[in-house]
């Protein structure tokens, strides 16, 4: 297997499972003595092979891949996840977020999902927030697939992957195979896109690439309301140009040659603010949030003794940087947060022990500089300066046992331990049960942690925050039922029934005494949810895969959680046309009603978006013409505790073109 | 139904299974021996040359599977099988097989190709649609396959009439 061996480093079991299933068995048999006729009829066996393989995965895995990014006009990670069954996305006006079976708190870091490139993560140090919009540093024309792992994966990647994990595997230079140019238009915001791109796998062995890309937009006019933002605590409202306005760019490059690999990716994203965000002056200019990351890392990736013993071995190193502006009664206050970790990985996994897959692993990350700080200008030095850093490692040791026939039994246990966390234990037992060669059940429990992040722990500014030195980590517990079933004609269906509880929530409170608002150890969360899916491939290319999502989720008194629609419904249909190389990309998306923060409900919607793309009209050449939300719904998403607004209306109709071209 | 007329049944059901009893043929096993009746049934405008070159562009789904068919007789040449990580490569190709990892770059390689007599030959879905001369598929755990005759024609090929009565459609 060339291409894809030396990048997926975060999924062992996955990958390998996928590598493994393609040269199959040792014995050689000469079909092409057989005639056409006969084998036209030969029942295959290495198909079902390769649906077992992937179903002896101990979560509900997901695939997306550039084909798919491609047909659909994603231009975004959330975009592409939430056509996924139990992802719902969200968007403030400032940031792109997604909740995953029914978390996805206004205003929350992404940090209780494990964002990865390549196996590197992109959650950062300081937040601990895994960036999925726009600020994510990857264009998505890089994008070879998205894995997604539904439900804990503490048992083997440790910290934020209580809810899940999203590992983007990018293209490498053999799936370039030259340059690419690509230019793209918005009409909402006249956003404007380009990327080049190159890349190779040389002769000698050594494939390279590398890419950039940026973004401008000149943002939308909106009509903003800032409840409470006035003299005395008045309302006030208005027409806001030009403070939606973002500019963003990205670098990707890779190197490989057997089994060493080293890549870095850095993005940088700036994006004005027209919420006022953090209680800043309403309607002012001038106020934005800006991220960058640059993640890098040198792998080592190779097989031993007849292939039963796989190494991966890496060091990584990661920076994040963030600022913003706010106005406080006209003066600017320059927000910054700032962190640099690097460390090192390394894992097993043998397979020589028939019948059982064994996987061991250690991690270890310093984080070498923590920084918060806060600035109003027309005070002496810095007002508020907080430092900080860390370390953390994790061991960990998984073993799949096929212990019967159809039985396998899946143990796997990671013990991590921080400076801040404590020692943190995340478990993982699970019972895979072939029921027939196309039907697979499985049954699993797993727990998993995140530390607080030190934005929550540390961060004290004396006017707005409160420290928590104390501050305790999350623990979720999660029961998953899942049955795979694949029909004969191309058809797969899922069913997944869960629970999961959720224990020492870290929330914004009030402090009593201060009335500055302090991150505590909040209320136990209670959910139950269901997941079905079914999915179809035609040989002519149709592709058809739909869902729907229940998913219950509550306070301890059945109080409901907030950003947290109920139901979910995805269908996503890609159907190429009569006429040469054009194809069409339908989504239909359900959200139901979801609670803001003030409890107010905001309707339920459904979104229809149509991209059509046409490939090889003019040589060289791939057109694409997207319009999303078709039918011009208004609908609108919770804010977050530090929103003046309790709720931000959601975009129209925008119509996008893209034009890719190869040389 | 007479108890001769099940027992005929019987015996031509066992006679038609026979050639493919039970072989637990993997999945890229059988699309290697499919491929080597496509270049079978396929003929080139010119003389066809010694030796005719299969090449597997992008990472290879075959393993040693391709491997059976490294030097094989066909007509009155043989088959040299060789791996493509580049367009660059393609050159000298007679036969081009695109696997399903590499299918995002299929427009690349057509343009690379041009007219050129080169049969194309992928297993992803649509493919035939996309500009590929035969597409393998598979459906209830069998392979079929669709022609695209068009492009065949285009490219100077010629597909043998058995190939288009085997074809579960033809692209005219």
């Amino acid at each position: 297997m060339m291409g894809r061996k030396s990048s997926g480093a975060l999924l062992p079991a996955f990958v390998l499972a996928i590598a493994a299933a393609a040269p199959a068995s040792a014995q050689t048999v000469d079909a092409a003595a057989l005639s056409l006729e006969d084998l036209l009829e030969v029942t295959v066996t290495g198909a079902a092979k390769y649906a077992q393989k992937q179903s002896q995965v101990a979560a509900a895995a997901s695939v997306i891949t550039r084909d798919e990014i491609k047909a659909f006009g994603w231009r975004t990670l959330d975009e592409a996840l939430s056509s996924l069954p139990g992802i719902h996305a969200s968007y403030d006006r400032q940031y792109g977020s997604i909740g995953t079976r029914g978390i996805g708190l206004p205003g929350d870091y992404l940090t209780r999902v494990l964002v990865a490139v390549n196996g590197n993560r992109i959650n950062d140090a300081l937040y601990d927030g895994g960036s999925i919009g726009r600020d994510f540093p990857v264009d998505i024309d890089l994008v070879e697939r998205i894995e997604f792992i539904g439900g804990p994966g503490g048992a083997v990647y440790g910290q934020n992957a209580m809810f899940g994990v999203v590992n983007i595997i990018t293209r490498d230079g053999a799936s370039l195979d030259g340059g690419e140019a690509a230019v793209a238009w918005k009409n909402r915001g006249n956003q404007r896109e380009a990327r080049i791109s190159w890349g190779r796998r040389l002769e000698n062995g050594v494939d390279a690439m590398f890419s950039v890309s940026g973004l401008r937009a000149d943002g939308q006019t909106l009509n903003m309301a800032y409840p409470g933002a006035g003299p005395g605590g008045s309302d006030v409202a208005g027409r806001v140009a030009g403070q939606d306005s973002e500019r963003d760019r990205e670098f990707f490059a890779r190197v490989a040659r057997g089994a060493w690999s080293a890549e870095v990716a850095s993005g940088k994203r700036r994006k004005d603010d027209p919420t006022a965000s953090f209680f800043a002056d309403a309607l002012a200019d001038g106020q934005y949030q800006r991220d960058a990351y640059s993640v890098m890392q040198l792998q080592y990736r190779q097989s031993y003794l007849n292939d039963q013993l796989e190494v991966l071995a890496r060091v990584f190193y990661g920076r994040q940087r963030y600022d913003g502006i706010f106005h406080y009664s006209g003066v600017p206050n320059l927000a910054k947060g700032e962190s640099d970790w690097h460390g090192g990985e390394l894992r097993l996994l043998h397979t020589g022990i028939a019948g059982h897959k064994l996987l061991f692993g250690a991690e270890w990350q310093r984080n070498s500089r923590i920084m918060q700080s806060n600035d109003d200008p027309t005070t002496v030095g810095i007002d508020t300066l907080i430092r900080g850093d860390g370390r953390r490692q994790g061991v960990y040791f998984q073993d799949e046992w096929q212990f019967a026939d159809a039985w396998t039994s899946i143990i796997g246990m990671r013990a991590d331990h921080s400076d801040v966390g404590g020692s943190q234990l995340s478990p993982r037992l699970g019972l895979i049960w072939q029921a027939a060669p196309a039907t697979t059940l499985k049954m699993l429990y797993g727990r998993a942690h995140r530390e607080p992040n030190a934005y929550e722990r540390d961060y004290d500014d004396t006017v707005s925050q409160l420290a928590n030195p104390g501050l305790d980590s999350e623990t979720v517990d999660t029961y998953e039922l899942i049955a795979d079933h694949r029909l004969g004609n191309g058809t797969s269906l899922r069913a997944s029934l869960y629970r999961w509880r959720l224990k020492d929530i870290i929330t914004l409170n009030t402090d009593a005494v201060s009335g500055l608002t302090q991150y505590r150890s909040g209320e136990r969360i209670d959910a139950r949810g269901v997941e079905l899916s079914a999915a179809r491939h035609w040989p002519s290319g149709v592709r058809l895969r739909g869902s729907v999502s229940f998913q219950d989720v509550a306070y301890p008194g059945g109080r409901e959680l907030e950003n947290s629609p109920r139901w979910l419904g995805r269908l996503n249909l890609i159907y190429p046309l009569p006429w040469h190389g054009l194809r069409l990309g339908y989504e239909y998306r359900f959200e139901g009603r979801r609670r803001t923060l003030a409890g107010a409900n905001l309707d339920a919607y459904s979104l229809s978006h149509l991209n059509l793309s046409a490939e090889g009209w003019i040589r060289g050449v791939d057109l694409s013409l997207g319009v999303r939300n078709l039918f011009d719904r208004r609908y609108r998403h919770p804010g977050a505790d530090s929103n003046w607004q309790d709720s931000f209306t959601q975009d129209g109709r925008a119509v996008l073109l893209k034009m890719d071209y190869r040389f | 139904m007479s108890r001769l007329r099940l027992l005929l049944l019987a015996l031509c059901a066992s006679l038609l299974a026979t050639p493919v009893a039970g072989q637990g043929f993997t999945e890229y096993q059988l699309k290697a021996g499919v491929l080597y009746n496509f270049i079978a049934f396929t003929t080139w405008p010119e003389a066809a040359p010694p030796v005719l070159n299969v090449c597997i562009y992008g990472p290879d789904p075959f393993g040693r599977e391709i491997d059976a068919l490294q030097g094989r007789k066909i007509g009155s040449g043989s088959l040299a099988i060789r791996r493509a990580s580049s367009v660059d490569a393609l050159a000298a190709c007679h036969v081009v097989f695109i696997g399903q990892a590499a299918i995002g770059n299929l427009p690349r390689v057509l343009e690379h190709l041009g007219n050129r007599p080169v049969l194309t030959v992928a297993d992803a879905p649509g493919g035939s649609a996309r500009g590929i001369v035969l597409n393998m598929e598979m459906a209830d755990g069998r392979l079929g396959f669709r022609a695209n005759l068009a492009e065949a024609r285009n490219r100077g090929l010629g597909l043998s009439s058995k190939l288009l009565r085997l074809a579960s459609e033809v692209v005219q």
